[in-house]
């Protein structure tokens, strides 16, 4: 990559969880419970093992150049992206099974994810993001109903992770599933939701909190395993330390979180020392992710879990400047990254088991600032695994041309898809009954008749 | 002597976790001070304890108290004539607190000896003194060394002393004055001796300017050091962009004008840090320019976002106090996006600066990241523009004209010093500071006493010489303080013991993100490492409390970081160790060592040195008793009880938790 490019804040997104209010590790703490938490459901019913695997672009992937339209709608997308257009005859063409509304192509790079669409293991969203209500140019133009921070990374990030646009809530939609879905795991230190990438807001509930590992799994503390005399020595000093009341809040939570991550991880380390198959994920930070992702899935018998929830995150997506040149270079390697997860899961006999999605927090103005784009709200994104069905453009693609009917300006386009249909639609997947979706997603009937017989997007088989 | 409230406590929280110990035993008692000398003029504890070996049954201990200093006069206490340790403790406390009159009465002493009783024997020191010095300027080690964790990188010894000879104010004064650390000629001297400026070179240039010591040269500017450090968490820049990666000189040159503005003012900080291309090209306005709307170009609105949102004035209107303003219930936004698309309009026109690029094209300009951006008038805006406050910038102004009337909005505008002087808090002193101290901060931002807005200089002294800062009774408050920074800890414990390498190259203390998620140039976005209003799950968040640096303590982090303490007290500061051995950054226990053989002396002095004294009897008590554990014997057993008292002290929740 030339240096004379700049790949401006590449790694925003990496910590960009700004405002996002979120913990990693206190797993199992009846005492952190809060007072309005749901209660579990009975999970009877729940036999199968699923998986639900959150991969997140932060920083705001330019989604309008990762599925793109042809034929004769391509020069309306050419006359409003300008610079960033991408040449027409560098684009995957793909045939929706359903009617997408237009011709539809994918990014230059995006082969691996072609063939996982051509096999309908995988579909799209189109036009996604997150709304208070459905919402109209006038309701825009109005102020009315909006996000709070509407345009803003912090914010919008928060809220494709709470789901709820209009209150901080400083839960994740992933989060409180898990605090119904609970029961469907063994009792352990290690939560039913993981985290690979540290911090979120999306895997935080009122009793279940993300545990974090990283790509090389969880980590020991070193001098406090065995019988060397000193370790034993600090084995008992330590243990005395976090055993210890503090009244000072912040040394009792730093305390606990201590204690909880030495517990989880002899926990942890037992359940994923397995051997996985051949894989082509590679070493790099992303596959290396997704291999951690499946060795825990393949301790998933050990750990005694029918249900879990992962969180992903990978890139930095803010391109300002250089948009075209940058995701050149990063849409092959999710491309290919999402090829080989599926090949793996395959491999492991779970790919009806394992769903995946992306997410982002906002897709970027249509017109250009000179190479580069800025931040807007709709955008696109797909569901992947063996359980969804694929080779769908679910919800609408937009017009794209300026002062359309959605723009609110530069070509910033609202959404006509909400997040709350998306989460709902995997939430009933893992085992969330209907009825209680809106303890999940509370705004979820403004999107969505909860006595529909359908699911809201229909993306399941 | 001034008659004072009589209070206080025998404390029967007792530390009592299972040892094998047997019923038949006889105790064996002794006595010792967890602190030795208190002065009037800080009123914090100390702690005297009555230890036995030997036995579980509840036993009392005759105390006979004597010396110059009276009980309620001198200090409080509920020292009586006997104490009790209670079935299956093995340790008893009793706190000395001392009583602040105003007289001159020299060095006074409270005395205890522990007196036989049929129950049990004594066993070595039966006795131990206190003194209690006049109120005086002078703070005590622990208050010094308190204040310089807060002030600086830690309690190194020649800084605490000259703390101890000038006072906080006296110390703030001459800090003030002394000559500015720069980070720039260290990557200068770096080039010029043939050695690459990849970015760990800044982690170099930074370690490099705080480990200097006094007398080598006879000045530091530690201070001015710890302000610049935390201003690059709020103006934040990144070598996590390649063209940073390899612009070493770029970046220190950036981080030399927060060093400027540490003491300077904050209207001149906020322009050089939009003037300056690495900040240009972080986040996008070097290049920006005006619209093309044949072409359907808008300006970019990166750093007109960011310089609102999380240099100057941040989302919602505020109260001088720091508390948001409302309207009919709810918070109020500071701007719109139309005000954003504003400000970017302002920010068009900048590119390249520097005496290369005197007649430079802006599309062909050289790439300079040392010197400051500057106006290619052709590329400006110039159309009205309609700033926040409804001040409107006319037409036909050429860019610096706008950029200084933005700043000028921007500075002048009320959020900016409420916003600042919280964030400055959060990074000094601790993670809720009450609205009254934000709203004391921002009056002095407001005006320094001489009628001038935005005197850093004036914050940074109000900030640590606040009450809330330097009154002891507020660590008492739960949730008082903050949780360390984690890269902190490692800079505290390079510092307080003096890991110089003896080349002066400090590369080992380089590639340390991966342990801390936090490492300086390196964060990941412009939101910091954490973000201000961070709440970790549980207690925290139901008593409405932030607690920013949790958001990086995570599963991982919780272990890595312990791990590499373990590895620096033991080996060195190191992340795969040092190339060469003069390179190596080996922490100096010299003074440590010299008294292991007297455990007490030993956590006494670690405690003070990393912690202010802020280690509980507790604490003491497990530290001690692990201590114990290695005997006099063999090779290194005085290195051995130092490496286990540091390791434990730093991974105690009392040095997590800087308070």
């Amino acid at each position: 990559m030339s240096t004379n490019h700049i790949n401006r804040r590449r790694f925003l997104g990496q910590a960009s969880c700004a405002a996002v209010g979120s913990t990693s590790l206190l797993s199992t703490l009846s005492n952190f419970l809060l007072t309005n938490s749901a209660v579990a459901q009975n999970i009877n019913n729940l036999t199968d093992y699923r998986a639900l695997v959150c991969f997140f672009l932060p920083g705001g992937n330019d989604s309008f150049n990762m599925l793109v339209p042809t034929g004769s709608a391509y020069s309306e997308y050419q006359k409003v992206r300008q610079d960033l257009a991408l040449n027409q005859s560098t684009l995957l063409p793909i045939s929706p099974i359903n009617n997408a509304g237009r011709p539809l192509a994918l990014h230059p790079g995006m082969a691996g994810i072609k063939s996982l669409f051509d096999a309908e293991k995988l579909s799209f969203i189109a036009n996604i993001g997150s709304l208070v209500r459905p919402t109209t140019l006038i309701d825009y133009n109005n102020g009315s109903s909006l996000p709070y921070g509407i345009f803003s990374h912090s914010d919008q990030q928060e809220q494709w992770q709470s789901s709820i646009p209009d209150v901080r809530s400083g839960l994740g939609w992933a989060g409180k599933a898990a605090d119904l879905l609970v029961n469907a795991n063994r009792a352990s230190n290690v939560s039913m939701n993981i985290s690979i990438s540290g911090n979120n807001l999306w895997q935080v509930g009122n009793k279940v909190v993300p545990y974090t590992v990283n790509a090389n799994g969880a980590v020991a503390l070193n001098g406090y395993e065995g019988d060397d005399g000193f370790n034993a020595i600090r084995r008992n000093a330590i243990d005395n330390q976090l055993a210890q009341e503090y009244s000072n809040v912040l040394e009792k939570t730093y305390s606990t979180m201590k204690r909880n991550s030495m517990d989880a991880y002899q926990e942890f380390k037992q359940a994923t020392a397995t051997t996985l198959p051949a894989d082509t994920l590679g070493t790099g930070p992303l596959g290396s992710s997704l291999r951690q992702v499946a060795k825990i899935i393949a301790g998933r018998n050990t750990l005694g879990v029918k249900r879990q929830i992962f969180y992903v995150q990978w890139g930095g997506w803010d391109f300002h400047d250089n948009v075209v040149n940058n995701m050149s270079t990063m849409i092959p390697i999710i491309s290919d990254a999402m090829k080989s997860f599926y090949d793996l899961m395959v491999a492991m006999g779970v790919q009806n088991n394992v769903t995946l999605f992306s997410a982002s927090e906002f897709g970027r103005s249509l017109t250009s600032n000179a190479e580069g784009s800025d931040h807007a709200w709709g955008g696109h994104q797909f569901v992947m695994g063996g359980s969804v069905k694929g080779k769908r453009v679910y919800g609408k693609y937009p017009d794209l041309f300026q002062g359309n009917s959605l723009d609110t300006g530069r070509g910033r386009i609202i959404p006509t898809t909400s997040v709350d249909e998306l989460a709902a639609e995997l939430a009933l997947w893992l085992g969330v009954q209907k009825r209680d979706l809106p303890m999940v997603l509370p705004n979820i009937s403004r999107f969505y008749n909860l006595n529909s017989s359908d699911s809201p997007l229909g993306i399941f088989v | 002597m001034k008659f004072s409230l009589l209070l206080l406590s025998w404390i029967f929280t007792c530390f009592a976790t299972a040892q094998s110990t047997s019923n038949i035993l006889p105790s064996q008692i002794s006595i010792a001070a967890l602190q030795t000398s208190m002065n009037e003029s800080w009123p914090s504890p100390i702690t005297i304890v009555i230890r036995r070996s030997g036995g579980v049954k509840a036993i009392t201990v005759p105390l006979k108290i004597t010396g110059t200093a009276t009980i309620g006069a001198d200090y409080l206490s509920a020292a009586a004539s006997s104490i009790t340790i209670p079935m299956g403790s093995r340790e008893v406390w009793l706190q000395l607190q001392p009583i602040a009159d105003n007289l001159v009465e020299g060095t006074e002493t409270v005395a205890f000896k522990l007196l036989p009783n049929p129950e049990y024997t004594i066993a070595g020191v039966d006795s131990t003194i206190i003194t209690i010095l006049d109120k005086t300027t002078v703070p005590t080690d622990n208050d010094a060394s308190r204040f310089l964790i807060q002030a600086g990188f830690g309690a190194d010894p020649d800084e605490l002393a000259l703390v101890k000879q000038l006072g906080f104010e006296g110390w703030i004064d001459y800090q003030l004055k002394q000559p500015k650390g720069y980070l720039q000629p260290v990557i200068k001297k770096r080039i010029a001796d043939g050695k690459d400026v990849f970015h760990p070179a800044t982690k170099i240039a930074l370690w490099t300017q705080v480990m200097r010591r006094k007398g080598n040269p006879d000045t530091t500017d530690i201070l001015r050091q710890r302000i610049a450090y935390s201003l690059l968490q709020i103006f934040v820049v990144s070598q996590n962009v390649d063209a940073l990666l390899l612009n070493s000189e770029g970046v220190t040159n950036y981080y030399d004008r927060l060093m400027d503005g540490a003491f300077g003012n904050f209207r001149q900080l906020l322009l050089d840090v939009t003037m300056h291309p690495c900040m240009g090209i972080y986040l996008s306005h070097c290049g920006n320019k005006k619209p093309d709307s044949a072409n359907n170009i808008f300006p970019d609105e990166n750093y007109a976002r960011e310089i609102m949102q999380l240099f100057s004035i941040g989302l919602w209107e505020l109260n001088q106090d720091g508390t948001r303003k409302l309207k009919n219930g709810e918070p109020i936004p500071t701007y719109t996006n139309t005000d954003i698309t504003e400000f970017a309009r302002v920010f068009t026109g900048l590119k390249w600066g520097g005496p290369s690029n005197s007649n430079a094209d802006f599309e062909y300009s050289f790439e300079e990241y040392k010197f400051p951006m500057k106006p290619y008038e052709l590329y400006h805006d110039t159309n009205p523009k309609k700033l926040l406050n409804g001040t409107v910038l006319p037409g036909g102004r050429n860019t610096m004209q706008d950029i200084n009337s933005a700043i000028d909005n921007l500075f002048n505008h009320p959020n900016t010093g409420p916003f600042i002087s919280r964030l400055l808090i959060q990074r000094l002193i601790t993670s809720n500071p009450t609205p009254e101290y934000i709203g004391r901060i921002a009056a002095v931002f407001a005006n320094n006493g001489k009628g001038v807005r935005g005197d850093m200089g004036a914050v940074v002294k109000a900030i640590l010489l606040d009450v809330e800062a330097r009154d002891i009774e507020k660590t008492k408050d739960p949730s008082f303080g903050k949780m360390r920074e984690p890269y902190m800890t490692l800079m505290n414990m390079g510092k307080t013991f003096n890991a110089q390498p003896a080349s002066g190259d400090y590369e080992s203390a380089t590639y340390m993100y991966e342990f801390y998620l936090q490492e300086p140039f390196q964060s990941p976005s412009v939101f910091n490492f954490y973000s201000p209003n961070f709440r970790p799950p549980g207690e925290l968040t139901t008593m409405g409390k932030f607690a920013p640096e949790f958001q990086i303590l995570t599963a991982v982090t919780a272990i890595e970081t312990q791990n590499n303490l373990l590895n620096s007290v033991e080996n060195q500061i190191a992340r795969w160790g040092a190339s060469s051995p003069a390179d190596e950054m080996k922490l100096n226990f010299s003074q440590e060592i010299a008294i292991a053989n007297d455990p007490d002396a030993l956590i006494r002095l670690l405690s003070t040195k990393l912690t202010g004294g802020a280690l509980q009897p507790k604490g003491f008590q497990v530290v001690r008793e692990a201590v114990l554990k290695i005997p006099e014997t063999g090779n290194n057993w005085q290195r051995n009880r130092v490496n286990m008292a540091a390791y434990l002290i730093a991974a105690s929740p009392e040095f997590n938790i800087q308070k």
